[in-house]
């Protein structure tokens, strides 16, 4: 009896301790010991600095495709950037530059003429010819994913002159052109390979102009890269490139750890310090074009007071907004829309006044304040959001109820109508950050203003440079202001993990764009 | 037993018609449209019009299924709405991943399971029961995303031996086949366990040992052998289980298979991809389940001889 209640004590005893151990894990920095890939370890400790030919890079998702025509999220423009070019590129400082062409000039409102690069083959050893970007275009304008952003150009009226030289005409004057030809869409490749290739297997390969080329795609896991010997620019300094689609966060900051990976995108706010805690790892953080807003339905019967959407937005304590959802890492804005893009204007801050807000709220005939439903997509951050913009309207007697779901099962739900949300946008030309309160685009803001419309429509049709552009902008921007449809108040930086032993990372606003040929990593 | 295969394999159709449709139907009436999904918030209402005329979307509900069952029976399981390439390859691309890690987990949990059930009950209330007792409840306890994160931090982070994602090599699959054997080993310890003890007890071994059998053959040979019908049935429903139950893991460890697949696919409504893939794993399932009662058969001389045709009346009168 006392030996059997002796070994049910230690028996006790041990599962404690094991459960101890299972949790220790959980708590304290770990101890950083390099592995590869395959899980040696290996030898640490000598400052040789042999190039390793490969660099392993971590993303969030595996691209359905890298078919350009069919690009719509950044999954698949972070994989087109490799492989691909368009006839114009953004630099790291958000700046439009040539890409692929030696020149263009806008002739009129409606006519522009381009000249390509000389001398540029495919990674197949074709040539880069006028008749590829037409095809690309009109294959833009058949993908029902791709056709609005190229409803511009009026190719039944465009001409090829040669091989390197064509005039597209549009159907009318369209500013944002050049940015538009710069986004992972304006990405040009074969008509022939596309044509050999097919549909389906074009889309799992490439056949393009990028430092890059696919060389395997293992479904699920990574794809692998490989210099492209024909590539016109200067060769990229690394041979290889491995990109692995690691979904969760945490398991990206783990790669890091375990040393299995060089550079991670989308490094969450809350995994910076841990990055940059990690040994022979650190943060490349900057602006981004990723801003956050709150948006009123412009069609919601309680908002068309504009002393209620006025109440909403003086309730907001933006800077405690920030910092409590994102832990200071966001940066607040008083622009209707990402600083970085060329545009947006800083505009009067608005000024948080509780007792102001209830004051208009009573004007408007709500003194004790309704009920809402507040929309959020699924996302820690965007509920922490609505969780402090919740407590802050309660103040003014706004009850939000929070609703997280997916944006197109939430308008599934409610008949395409809903009253207050935050999303997040992301746009490097101001026409596309403006684009939310167009009443064509009707999932943002449901936009019924006529003279918005109108106005935005100006705006595309002066071209940078033109004055007229700045005076519709700062029109658009005062009404804007006014109107108060929605509220801008952060932006997100574009946060990449690196490790030590990469030089010639460049930090770019956005990884659709950023340049990899500089890079090295070193063993 | 040919005949009883062969009606199994047939009872298989009217199951994976149910799983047809109730899978068909929960896609089509769960909210959301697939092309707002595909097509992103930038799409016009243009777009999305095309987007469901491409997909036969605007049919009525029976249409569309028929449709689809139609195509299905001759292996067409339709085009993914995100990737346009085939259901079907993209599921047989996907499938064997799931397989050899599901295989990997369950020869693991019974090599495990059935060794130290087998102890267990040999040294019942002794140090060693106790201890793999209290592990065993835990294994059944333990949410296994957890687990998968605690092994990734113990042995990739902190001890640096085994990598963390992916499965591009055979270390690769160590921590997701532990952490997805998890529960089922502790299952099969216990039902291992509980199955020898009353064995053990029976008439029969006591004879053999009083006959001077070594205590190992008695147990492996005498007692374990028939013990070993309950522990088929649990290996054989947990094998089943874990076929559709490796999402969470693949997950965990982006291990690129069926399970992930169909939780992705699930997430932006491509239903020709949730709907193949719960088909596929239907059928894997309804072929383990098979496989299991005929391991049974095998196993078992008495089970066996319910599928044996009876011997005719004048064979057996010859005979006596």
């Amino acid at each position: 009896m006392l030996k059997v209640k002796k070994s049910k004590i230690i028996s006790l005893v041990l599962a404690v301790l094991l459960m101890i151990s299972a949790l220790v894990g959980c708590t304290g920095s770990p101890e950083k010991t390099e592995v590869d890939n395959s899980g040696q370890n290996l030898s640490s400790g000598a400052e040789d600095k042999k190039a390793k030919d490969t660099i392993t890079i971590l993303v969030k998702a595996e691209p359905t495709t890298i078919d350009p025509a069919q690009q719509n999220n950044e999954d698949i423009g972070l994989i087109t950037n490799f492989v691909y070019d368009g006839l114009f590129d953004l630099n790291e400082k958000g700046e439009l530059v040539l890409g692929l062409l030696e020149d263009y000039e806008i002739e009129d409102d409606i006519t522009v003429r381009f000249k390509l690069k000389e001398g540029i083959k495919y990674s197949d050893g074709t040539d880069l010819t006028s008749k590829d970007v037409f095809f690309d275009i009109k294959r833009l304008q058949e993908s029902p994913v791709s056709q609005s952003h190229y409803r511009f150009v009026d190719l039944g009226n465009s001409v090829i002159e040669d091989d390197h030289n064509f005039v597209l005409k549009f159907h009318q004057a369209w500013a944002p052109f050049q940015n538009i030809m710069s986004t992972g869409r304006g990405s040009i490749y074969s008509q022939a390979a596309f044509e050999a290739l097919g549909d389906e297997r074009f889309g799992r390969t490439s056949v393009g102009t990028g430092p890059y080329k696919v060389v395997n795609w293992i479904s699920g896991t990574q794809i692998e890269l490989t210099r492209n010997e024909h590539y016109w620019g200067e060769p990229p300094k690394t041979k290889n490139i491995i990109i692995k689609f690691i979904g969760e966060p945490t398991a990206r900051v783990i790669e890091l750890e375990t040393g299995a990976a060089d550079i991670s995108y989308y490094i969450e706010g809350n995994d910076i310090e841990r990055v940059n805690s990690i040994d022979g790892y650190h943060i490349e953080q900057g602006d981004s074009y990723r801003y956050f807003t709150f948006l009123m339905s412009m069609q919601e019967p309680l908002f068309q007071d504009v002393r209620v959407r006025e109440a909403m937005t003086l309730a907001i304590n933006k800077e405690a907004l920030v910092r409590a959802a994102t832990n200071g890492v966001a940066t607040p804005i008083n622009g209707y829309g990402p600083p970085l893009v060329e545009g947006v204007m800083e505009m009067p801050e608005i000024p948080y006044d509780v007792e102001k807000a209830k004051q208009l709220m009573a004007e408007a005939g709500y003194p004790q304040g309704f009920e809402i439903e507040l929309h959020v997509v699924p996302s820690t951050l965007f509920q922490r959001q609505a969780e402090v913009i919740q407590s802050m309207w309660a103040e003014i007697g706004i009850k939000a109820n929070i609703v997280v779901s997916p944006l197109a099962t939430y308008e599934a739900q409610n008949g395409g109508k809903f009253q207050a949300s935050i999303r997040d946008g992301n746009a490097s030309e101001i026409s596309n950050v403006l684009i939310i309160y167009e009443s064509s685009f009707g999932s943002r803001l449901q936009g019924n203003d006529d003279w918005l419309d109108e106005k935005l429509l100006e705006l595309r049709t002066y071209y940078y440079g033109d004055p007229q552009r700045e005076i519709a902008l700062k029109e658009i921007y005062d009404y804007l202001h006014e109107k108060r449809y929605s509220y801008p108040f952060m932006m997100m930086p574009t946060v990449y993990g690196v490790s030590d032993k990469v030089e010639g990372f460049i930090f770019h606003p956005t990884a659709m764009n950023i340049n990899p040929n500089n890079w090295v990593v070193y063993e | 037993m040919k005949r009883y295969i062969l009606g199994r394999i047939l009872m298989m159709i009217p199951v994976l018609l149910g799983v047809i449709l109730i899978t068909f139907t929960m896609m089509y009436l769960s909210p959301g449209e697939p092309a707002r999904f595909v097509l992103g918030d930038m799409a016009t209402e243009e777009d999305i019009a095309i987007f469901n005329e491409e997909n036969n979307l605007n049919d009525p509900f029976f249409i569309q299924f028929v449709k689809y069952v139609g195509k299905a029976i001759t292996g067409d399981l339709g085009i993914s709405y995100t990737t346009k390439q085939p259901v079907l390859d993209e599921v047989l691309a996907r499938f064997p991943t799931t397989f050899k890690l599901t295989v990997l987990s369950i020869i693991f949990s019974v090599i495990i399971g059935v060794t130290v059930g087998i102890i267990s009950a040999v040294k019942q209330y002794g140090f060693i029961d106790n201890i793999m007792r209290v592990i065993a409840m835990l294994g059944v306890s333990m949410p296994t995303f957890w687990e998968g994160l605690m092994l990734i931090i113990l042995f990739s982070v902190v001890l640096g031996i085994l990598p963390s994602s992916g499965i591009t090599s055979w270390k690769h699959w160590i921590l997701p086949a532990i952490t997805l054997s998890t529960q089922p080993l502790a299952a099969c310890m216990r039902m291992t366990r509980s199955s020898m003890l009353e064995e053990i007890r029976q008439d029969y071994v006591r004879t053999a040992r009083s006959k001077g059998q070594k205590e190992f053959l008695v147990v492996m040979i005498h007692a374990f052998r028939n013990a070993i019908l309950p522990i088929i049935t649990v290996v054989g429903v947990n094998f089943a289980r874990m076929m559709g139950g490796a999402a969470v893991v693949e997950i965990v460890f982006s291990v690129p298979g069926l399970g992930k697949l169909i939780v992705d696919a699930i997430s932006v409504k491509n239903a020709p991809v949730v709907q193949g893939g719960i088909l596929f794993v239907a059928f894997a399932m309804s072929f383990i389940n098979l496989f299991t009662d005929i391991i049974y058969a095998l196993v078992d001389p008495r089970v066996r001889s319910q599928y044996i045709r009876p011997r005719n009346k004048k064979t057996v009168a010859k005979e006596v």
